[in-house]
């Protein structure tokens, strides 16, 4: 929603912008406003706006650049007159680039689980009243838990990093359920309560399955069929 | 090494001050058992749906961060906590030690450290398949409280 807002205004600025320059292009080529450099003024308005949306994104790289063109464009009246455009501007963008880097944090992408959401490498989604869910994790260390009464289906996909996976508190909805799970090079954990049934049908590649524990075998019990893809990498099933 | 016992009828609670040269590993050594025996018995209240259990914390393995809650694992169990992970980290005996931003695992249960230099190392636990995930910002101190554990000439 935030999002959507941001750039509606940041849309509607630079239609503004965009309108006001055009504007001034128009007033330039009239007799009008004859005393104001019109081309300046609108040139003035785009390096305005240009600094503001860079001073807002802290780019320091962005507000130096537009602090370059600025100077080209008063070049004459900053005394700059023997200096090439072309300097002014090289410059700039040198003085951009050393701030930049002495001002600029540096991203850092942390691996841990409470972390995954925000850099988008683990997408969790549950449909608690329809007895699914769908976990993915493409990379780095992830821990879910479900805890869904009757569960009905579920999708695990584990791509290149280390997942665990806990059943604990869920049950089985009373027709059964499926299971889609998929390891491509990482290494995937499930753990299934006990008093779960599972039938495992894998398809196994270079990789490794192993099975750890004894899973239930009362006939009455629910199964949950589960189709394992495993490519390269290790999955365990513990049954504690 | 002397004991000195000093009973002092005014103290609120009981306290044992250990004064030494220096910090040699039957310092830490004796730290450690006085810590232990200080929680033993010692309970955490979490909850498996709507009933409140008592959990001894000796038989934590490790407390992993899940949401608005805390998942507390023992070997066979997964209670939640709804408390603050770096809250419990204040209160927890110091056999408990974080080894992520999202989990605490009780030192005196690992069975091993697998190392891995490019992600997350596994530590696995004595008695219990459960495996928890160092990250690499602290597998360092966890390896050297493991270090300070480990039996010495």
């Amino acid at each position: 929603m935030n999002e959507k807002r941001e750039w509606n205004f940041h849309n509607i600025a630079v239609g503004l912008t965009l309108i006001a320059v055009a504007i001034c292009l128009l007033i330039s080529k009239t007799a009008a406003f004859q005393q104001f450099p019109m081309i300046k003024v609108g040139l003035c308005i785009l390096i305005a706006f240009n600094f503001i949306e860079s001073a807002y994104k802290k780019s320091f790289f962005g507000m130096s650049f537009s602090a370059g063109l600025a100077t080209c464009v008063f070049r004459e009246e900053l005394g700059l007159v023997d200096v090439h455009y072309a300097i002014i501007l090289i410059a700039f963008v040198l003085i951009g680039i050393g701030l930049s880097l002495i001002f600029k944090k540096k991203k850092r992408i942390i691996y841990d689980s409470m972390n995954y959401k925000n850099y988008g490498t683990c997408k969790t989604s549950r449909w608690e009243n329809d007895g699914r869910f769908k976990i993915e994790n493409t990379l780095g260390t992830k821990t879910e838990y479900i805890q869904i009464k009757d569960i009905r289906s579920g999708k695990i996909s584990n791509a290149l990093g280390t997942m665990a996976v806990y059943f604990n508190g869920s049950s089985i909805a009373p027709t059964g359920s499926y299971f889609h799970i998929e390891n491509g090079l990482g290494t995937l954990a499930v753990y299934f309560p006990r008093e779960f049934r599972v039938a495992f049908k894998s398809n196994n590649g270079l990789g490794k399955i192993d099975i750890h524990g004894q899973c239930s075998t009362d006939p009455n019990a629910p199964v949950i069929n589960a189709d394992v893809d495993n490519g390269l990498g290790k999955i365990d099933f513990y049954f504690e | 090494m002397k004991i000195n016992i000093d009973v002092d009828n005014s103290l609120q609670e009981d306290a044992v001050t250990i004064h030494c040269r220096e910090i040699t590993d039957e310092i830490i050594e004796l730290q450690r058992l006085l810590s232990e025996r200080h929680t033993k018995g010692q309970t955490i209240s979490a909850y498996i749906d709507d009933t409140e259990y008592y959990v001894e914390v000796r038989s934590v393995i490790f407390l992993e961060a899940d949401g608005n809650y805390i998942s507390l694992h023992t070997a066979r169990e997964i209670y939640r906590i709804r408390q603050r992970l770096y809250e419990l980290e204040e209160i927890l005996p110091r056999g408990f030690f974080r080894v992520s931003k999202s989990t605490i695992v009780n030192t005196d249960a690992i069975s091993s450290i697998r190392k891995n230099i490019m992600g997350a190392s596994e530590i696995s636990f004595r008695n219990c398949q459960k495996k928890a995930y160092a990250s690499r910002n602290y597998i360092k101190s966890l390896l050297q409280i493991m270090d300070e554990k480990r039996l010495k000439k």
